[in-house]
């Protein structure tokens, strides 16, 4: 019944219009960046914008208007479902309640893969267009760079299990927005000021919050040694202090815990609240 | 075979009891009316059947199956409507049905005979945002029979619908009633149930006052419609009758209620007692009088929200 369930919501995202509109807005924001970014190249002798050397920029540069853009049209497909009461259409239909979440959550997956192909195509396009000779070693990503995409698939899974909790609890699309929003923009913030007020293990457990987590794994220096070693170079002749990383044994338990909590939540509300 | 059978469900929302220690049958094979008045709990037993909505407490079977999974499983064997329809207003008829009919398993052709059915082939492909509500009405129920179920719920199946329409959904539910289809109607027009139902239960308060054959029902004691010149003799000569009383005014025509069922004697009663009747005429008991007497209620029941 899963299959299903992702295969109507396939079908359903589709030919949704609002779906459609976040999603091309995406690709103008993604076009835009990366085109600037090849124009730049073509303009300045110093500036480079070609594969293989664009990928870190191409996987993370445009990473947070995605996990933003992607957690909102998730918003959009899930809360809307309570408004028009098609949730509730859907089991009265036959599809159970729990089918009905794990079409959703399955959509979680596909909505993460959609917006790193399309980070990768449209990043990918404009760097292709400004390398010299395209060889499959240029096209083919390192172990970095395949790093920084699961760690892209792993921040949207979190950014996207929160998107869904905030769905199923508010059930309304734009509160949803608008609830989500505030804790990625200020609410996180406000708790992590709050707890390093307290002090001591308060201050410590500041530093696993689930969107601080989650922005960590897009950030291309957690998944690339060199490009760190490097930056911590710039940063100790600039007199800054260098760069921080977390502990990879650190960070990802962290992050599939946090998205593994926001799901088994969502499923828990979504469950036990009447439709 | 009981295809519905709760046993004392209750459900609650807060200090309010919405269904109380609901117990009802129906067999296999009924085409059985749920009449109550405004928030007797008609649609929150549907809910709790349908799954959306979760029980306080009781239990209940759809179609043999009692636990969650078999409850899963046999709701795929329940085409239902509750309340008004919703799907999706981006897409079109077709689009919709075809979301419903994968999670039946069946596929296009089983939606375009739907759509066939209940006439709505001509314009399955329009948007269901631009739908009026009859069509909506009409998609519903073509939702519900995509898979030929074994059991039809179905919440107001009527509501906006034009006279035609309704003539329509009241033929194809007799037709269904007839082939075998069990259906388990709710409805606020009586003179509905009472044309298309077998058996009846009457709600109050979420607690069922009465449940039995519509036949049974309407049997009862005999009635009749009696007019005279001089009403208030006529009135006076029917209350003296040992078997007869007055039990309603239709203008100048009183209702008598029967037990002995006879009517000519009661037409000789009030010769002797020198009231000359101008028009005597026999009376069925309809289901209207059975749910006035039953609940108490002056008014026709109407539709309730789920809370």
């Amino acid at each position: 019944m899963g299959g299903i369930a992702l295969r109507n919501e396939i079908s359903k995202m589709i030919r949704r219009p609002a779906a459609m509109v976040t999603v091309g807005f995406m690709l103008l924001v993604a076009g835009l960046d990366f085109g600037q970014s090849w124009w730049q190249a073509r303009e300045s002798a110093e500036a480079s914008f070609a594969l293989p050397g664009a990928w870190p920029e191409i996987i993370t540069g445009m990473a947070q208007p995605a996990l933003i853009f992607g957690s909102v049209l998730l918003i959009l497909l899930v809360a809307s479902e309570f408004s028009w009461r098609t949730a509730r259409q859907n089991v009265i239909d036959g599809l159970s309640k729990e089918a009905w979440f794990r079409g959703k959550a399955y959509l979680v997956v596909v909505l993460a893969a959609l917006f790193l192909l399309l980070l990768v195509g449209t990043g990918g396009a404009f760097a292709a267009a400004g390398t010299d000779s395209l060889t499959s070693g240029a096209l083919a990503p390192d172990a970095q760079q395949l790093s920084a995409m699961g760690g892209f698939l792993l921040a949207f899974m979190g950014y996207g299990g929160l998107a869904l909790l905030v769905s199923v609890s508010v059930r309304g699309t734009g509160a949803s927005i608008g609830v989500w929003f505030l804790y990625v923009a200020l609410g996180e913030r406000l708790i992590r000021t709050g707890l390093g007020a307290l002090g001591g293990a308060a201050a410590d457990a500041a530093r696993y919050l689930p969107v601080q987590a989650f922005n960590s794994l897009v950030s291309y220096l957690q998944h690339d040694p060199a490009a760190l070693g490097r930056a911590a170079s710039q940063a100790a002749a600039a007199g800054d202090p260098p760069p921080q990383v977390w502990e990879w044994e650190v960070l990802l338990p962290v992050t599939v815990g946090w998205a593994a909590l926001f799901f088994a939540a969502a499923f828990v509300v979504h469950r036990r609240r009447d439709l | 075979m009981a295809v519905i059978e709760t046993r004392d469900l209750t459900k609650r929302y807060g200090d309010t009891l919405a269904v109380d220690d609901l117990s009802i049958r129906v067999e296999e094979g009924q085409v059985f009316g749920f009449l109550g008045p405004n928030g007797s709990g008609k649609t929150t037993t549907i809910g709790m059947l349908l799954g959306i909505l979760t029980p306080t407490s009781g239990t209940f079977s759809l179609l043999g199956g009692e636990g969650r999974r078999e409850l899963v499983e046999a709701r795929q064997r329940v085409g239902a409507t509750l309340e008004q329809p919703n799907f999706y207003p981006y897409l079109t008829g077709r689009q919709n049905l075809r979301l419903v009919a994968r999670v039946k398993g069946v596929g296009e052709e089983a939606v375009a005979r739907s759509l066939e059915r209940v006439g709505l082939a001509a314009r399955a492909g329009d948007r269901f945002k631009e739908y009026s509500l009859g069509m909506k009405q009409r998609l519903a129920l073509a939702g519900t029979l995509l898979s030929d179920p074994e059991l039809l719920i179905l919440d107001e199946p009527t509501n906006g619908l034009d006279p035609e329409g309704m003539r329509e959904i009241r033929r194809l539910v007799r037709r269904l009633g007839e082939d075998g289809t069990t259906i388990f109607l709710s409805s606020h027009l009586l003179w509905e149930v009472e044309r298309v139902c077998t058996h009846v239960a009457i709600l109050r308060e979420g607690r069922v006052v009465l449940e039995s054959a519509v036949d049974e029902l309407t049997a009862g004691a005999a009635r009749v419609a009696v007019s005279a010149p001089d009403a208030e003799a006529l009135e006076a000569g029917i209350d003296a009758h040992p078997a007869a009383r007055v039990v309603d005014r239709e203008g100048a025509l009183l209702i008598a209620e029967l037990e002995d069922e006879d009517p000519a004697a009661l037409n000789r009663h009030l010769a002797e007692r020198g009231v000359h009747v101008s028009r005597l005429e026999p009376r069925k008991k309809s289901l209207e009088d059975v749910f006035h007497e039953t609940t108490g209620s002056s008014e026709e029941p109407g539709m309730e929200e789920v809370a």
